[in-house]
């Protein structure tokens, strides 16, 4: 560490942390101190999924959260290139760690029931305008008959979970033993089908400028 | 705990988003720091499958923006201004 009393450079930080001694503890210290801010910082900003969590429940959640982040990074020190500062590198496990965690915490006593078939006409807007509830019963059903015919049964099931169930995807990843890349891969390939088959049926145009927006 | 079902519109687009060109949620994870940090630097700056992909990760976008929000305190540290609230 330099001694001007700075904030670390990228160099110093990651020489510090792999050095014996007292520079390595201080290190240490410092880093815990900025993860603990990062997680402390992203649970505040999820508090709201978790809300019977009281100050000292949140506080505890940080604390561990910053706990394993540390370990984290001190893992993936190796993998830090210096295409960000190096506290935003770090910054991200504590983010991602906490992200994780809260979500499992909100959805640890929900069940998860993967769906077959899509609802999308109960969505309706009951409360609109006879002809703006024509319009919008004509797309649910397109929407609905696209999901049926052109997904694979594993698509459907897992863009009805994630899109209209609104679960996790890491929440989803975990109860199915799969990972964040593959239902996000899933999700990414059902889209471009559900666009294809709307198209051809004329449907995509009503919605097109705003998804592209 | 259950939530009211989400209006029909946000389930379509979600539902028809166009996330190509496809980036993996761990690609997104290796290059977040980066996109966030030039994002707040330049407001320019664009990367497609970045942008992409986390209009199409709730998950992805909700780091972005808690990464970008942990960057302006700092910034504003090292300026000299009062920090936002701290947490």
């Amino acid at each position: 560490m330099n001694n001007s009393g700075a904030a670390p450079s990228d160099e110093e930080w990651v020489a510090d942390l792999t050095a014996d001694g007292p520079a390595g503890e201080a290190a240490l210290r410092r880093l815990h101190e900025i993860l603990l801010r990062a997680s402390r910082h992203q649970v505040w900003r999820l508090r709201g999924m978790l809300p019977h969590a009281g100050p000292e429940d949140l506080s505890d959640l940080a604390l561990a959260i910053a706990d394993e982040a540390t370990v984290s990074v001190l893992r993936r020190l190796d993998s830090f290139e210096g295409r960000s500062r190096f506290s935003t590198w770090a910054y991200k496990f504590a983010v991602y760690q906490a992200g994780v965690e809260i979500r499992k915490q909100a959805w640890r006593h929900r069940e998860i029931a993967l769906s077959d078939h899509a609802d999308l006409v109960g969505l309706v807007d009951r409360g609109s305008s006879p002809a703006e509830l024509l319009e919008a019963t004509e797309l649910a059903r397109a929407v609905e008959q696209a999901i049926d015919t052109a997904l694979t049964p594993h698509q459907r099931r897992i863009a009805l979970a994630l899109v209209v169930d609104e679960v996790p995807i890491d929440v989803l990843a975990e109860r199915l033993g799969t990972t964040r890349n593959a239902l996000y891969k899933t999700l990414h390939d059902a889209r471009r089908r559900l666009r294809t088959a709307l198209a051809d049926c004329g449907h995509l145009d009503s919605f097109s400028d705003r998804s592209s927006a | 705990m259950t939530s009211p079902p989400p209006p029909l519109a946000d389930v379509v687009e979600a539902l028809t988003k166009d996330t190509d060109p496809y980036l993996s949620c761990d690609e997104c994870f290796d290059a977040i720091c980066a996109y966030v940090e030039r994002s707040a630097a330049d407001e320019g700056y664009d990367d497609e499958a970045m942008r992409k992909h986390l209009l199409g990760c709730p998950a992805c976008a909700d780091e972005a923006v808690a990464l970008a929000e942990l960057g302006g305190a700092d910034a504003a540290l090292v300026r000299g201004s009062p920090p936002g609230p701290r947490h």
